[in-house]
């Protein structure tokens, strides 16, 4: 029930943010801890977020935007968000529906490898915050912990001309619209 | 939050800051953290059994018992909720009109639109016009005047400080003291007054007792009309103590329990007015709620869960998880609820816990049935996840073919098997019949031997001939679930092998 509530309201919140997006700019951030997606890009990397269906608020989908500059430039990004009952003390399931090349996101699946997913998860983070959280995670990959090993390897490996080009191609491939 | 118009900023940033992070409601019964964090208390007990740290700063905490109730907080909510139910749409109104109003004289031409629009900004730094105006707009929406001619010299939001009052007796006395008479006009349940009769207290008013001092409204200034006076005497006397263990104070002349009287006498019958307000909560509610210890469930065998939560009159069916799921969610519940100012019934809490409980059968259904949905796994299904399968279906078809009918031919077999037995048994039945006329029969050696070859059949002893029944009868009802397994089992074969397939370069921990 009060799982339903606070989706409810963060629902509202990310309407008002669609809204205030295209005319001011600066609008609807989340004053979570995510202030570093605020800085890292100018645009708001969160272009999309809203409930999958109708009648579900339980199921959503969220769509980011690569950060100019990095190799996923360009690309938009499809994210199925599955919200536990239990929601705000529970952390939600976040994947990517695009394909995407990335040292912590699983090539096949979309599985995401962040432990703010998982273990770091606090109740004061939303849906909101958790997608700017993805969006950084794009741009900041921890090689250490790789879902992809190939491109972990190249990361590691420190062939980063190497790993930009394979991740454009994926984004060019699979996220270009 | 958004509900406030843009023009009203810090009321929005207001709003923002008085929510819990948590369930982002407005807090209710506000418990701070060490790190002086506050959230809701039901939220955050409910937070500290997944995870002991704080949400916003992920202090580590020890325990529920560091919560500390944030009265101010709680205070300002109820204030600020006020607020916001009585004065914002009056306000959104009031700016509406005078942007029209602006919009109206810039468009008449005599002066230009950024002279109607610096009005409007100035008029809202200033609030002291807004807040009068919204009185009137409340006065004009028909709501009781109760703030008559000293409007203008209260504060904007004058009930909702009394609401804030009405639970600090300590503060009530002061109050009594030096602001009685406006205390009269708004609130007459509310006098602090004597309930013994006045002539009583004339008699006594000599001797150096505080009376005036306490209530200074029943000897020096004139008692207010109308209906204020009657009710408000019943009530005192219903609020004094009564019975045995309640005697007269020899100063003052009130009844005091007797136990109080010392400590009534030395505050120089100041502490009697706290007595007096003290007593109901005390009598008239059951004797004061402690809190529920948490339980270290593990130990408990479940007759003893069971006689736990028979104790607080909750259901006792269920599995052992759901015992334990109920009986945490009652004690979480119950102490949250006496974190807050007026604390619920049990009653409306277990109608509560049962609210809750239906939510979790639904949610779980639901959960199962979105889960048996075959697309919703771990994953969907990408096309040639599908491709894989299908695949894998048409190479094996007839291997599966093959196996679904040895099952079927095997499980006719039994069913044919057991009717020969039952026929059998019938047979035998007769025969023991006859048998029994003859004498006992030794069991026949070969009978047995007769019935695994399974060709014609022999009478034999019904004992033998019933264990065969229910033999047969095992075997058939263990063919029935082997169909299903084995269905599962290709099912989970043609999975397996597509996750293989799929994913040979899957790799490494996350």
């Amino acid at each position: 029930m009060s799982a339903a509530r606070r989706l409810l309201k963060e629902l509202g919140e990310a309407r008002r943010a669609a809204a205030s997006q295209p005319g001011g700019g600066s609008g609807g951030a989340d004053s979570g801890p995510d202030a570093a997606g605020k800085s890292q890009a100018p645009a708001q990397p969160l272009v999309h977020l809203e409930p999958a269906g109708e009648e579900d608020l339980f199921h959503w989908r969220a769509v980011i935007a690569g950060a100019s500059g990095s190799p996923y430039a360009g690309g938009r990004f499809e994210l199925a968000i599955e919200v536990p009952r239990d929601y705000p003390i529970a952390p939600p399931a976040m994947r990517f529906v695009t394909k995407v090349c990335h040292p912590n996101v699983h090539l096949k699946t979309g599985e995401i490898c962040l432990d703010l997913l998982k273990s770091a998860w606090s109740p004061a983070w939303t849906l909101q915050s958790a997608c700017l959280a993805v969006a950084v995670l794009l741009t900041s990959p921890e090689p250490d912990s790789p879902l992809n090993c190939d491109a972990a390897n190249l990361l590691r490996a420190g062939d980063l001309r190497g790993y930009n080009s394979l991740v454009s191609m994926y984004t060019s491939l699979y996220a270009t619209p | 939050m958004g509900d406030w118009p843009h023009e009203l900023v810090p009321f929005a940033a207001m709003d923002e800051s008085l929510r819990c992070a948590i369930c982002k409601e407005l807090l209710s019964a506000a418990m701070a953290l060490p790190c002086v964090h506050s959230f809701c208390s039901l939220c955050i007990r409910r937070h500290f059994q997944r995870k002991l740290q704080c949400p916003s700063c992920r202090t580590p905490v020890q325990g529920v018992h560091v919560l500390k109730n944030n009265r101010l907080l709680d205070d300002l909510v109820a204030q600020f909720r006020a607020i916001r139910d009585h004065f914002r749409q009056p306000l959104i109104d009031l700016l509406a009109q005078r942007a029209a109003a602006a919009a109206a004289s810039a468009a008449s031409a005599t002066s230009p639109g950024a002279d109607g629009r610096k009005n409007l900004d100035g008029n809202l730094d200033d609030p002291n016009p807004l807040a009068s105006q919204g009185a009137d707009a409340d006065a004009a929406s028909g709501r009781p005047a109760v703030r008559s001619s000293k409007r203008r010299r209260t504060s904007a939001a004058p009930t909702h400080s009394q609401d804030a009052r009405l639970h600090d007796p300590a503060l009530d006395a002061d109050i009594a003291d030096n602001d009685s008479d406006s205390e009269f006009e708004d609130k007459p349940v509310k006098v602090l007054r004597p309930a013994r009769p006045r002539r009583q207290q004339h008699s006594r008013i000599d001797q150096p007792g505080a009376s005036s001092m306490i209530s200074p409204s029943s000897s020096s200034s004139p008692l207010p009309p109308g209906p204020a006076t009657p009710l408000s005497a019943d009530r005192m006397l219903e609020l004094q103590p009564q019975g045995d263990d309640a005697v007269d104070c020899p100063i003052c002349a009130k009844r005091v329990l007797a136990k109080r009287l010392n400590a009534h006498l030395d505050n120089q019958c100041r502490s009697d007015v706290l007595a007096v307000l003290a007593v109901p909560s005390q009598t008239d509610t059951q004797p004061r709620r402690q809190p529920k210890p948490s339980v270290a469930y593990s130990i408990l065998s479940d007759a003893k869960i069971r006689r736990k939560l028979e104790e607080d009159g909750l259901p006792t069916t269920g599995t052992r998880a759901a015992l334990i799921r109920r009986h945490t969610e009652w004690t979480t519940l119950f102490n949250a609820n006496l974190d807050s100012h007026a604390p619920r019934s049990d009653d409306a809490l277990r109608a509560a816990l049962a609210a809750w409980e239906r939510a979790q059968a639904e949610d779980t259904k639901a959960v199962q049935a979105s889960s048996f949905r075959p697309s919703t796994g771990s994953h969907d299904a990408t096309p040639e996840d599908t491709m894989l399968v299908q695949s894998h279906v048409a190479k094996y078809a007839e291997e599966f073919e093959m196996l679904i009918q040895q099952i079927r031919d095997r499980k006719a077999r039994r069913l044919r098997e057991q009717a020969e037995a039952a026929a059998a048994g019938q047979a035998s039945a007769s025969e023991l019949g006859a048998s029994m006329a003859t004498g006992p029969i030794a069991s026949t050696p070969d009978a047995d031997g007769a019935e695994l070859v399974g060709g014609g059949f022999q009478p034999e002893d019904a004992s033998l001939s019933s264990m065969a029944g229910g033999l047969a009868d095992d075997t058939s009802s263990r063919a029935l679930p082997c169909l299903d397994e084995l269905e599962l089992a290709n099912s989970l074969l043609a999975q397996s092998d597509v996750t293989n397939a799929a994913a040979p370069d899957l790799s490494g921990p996350e």
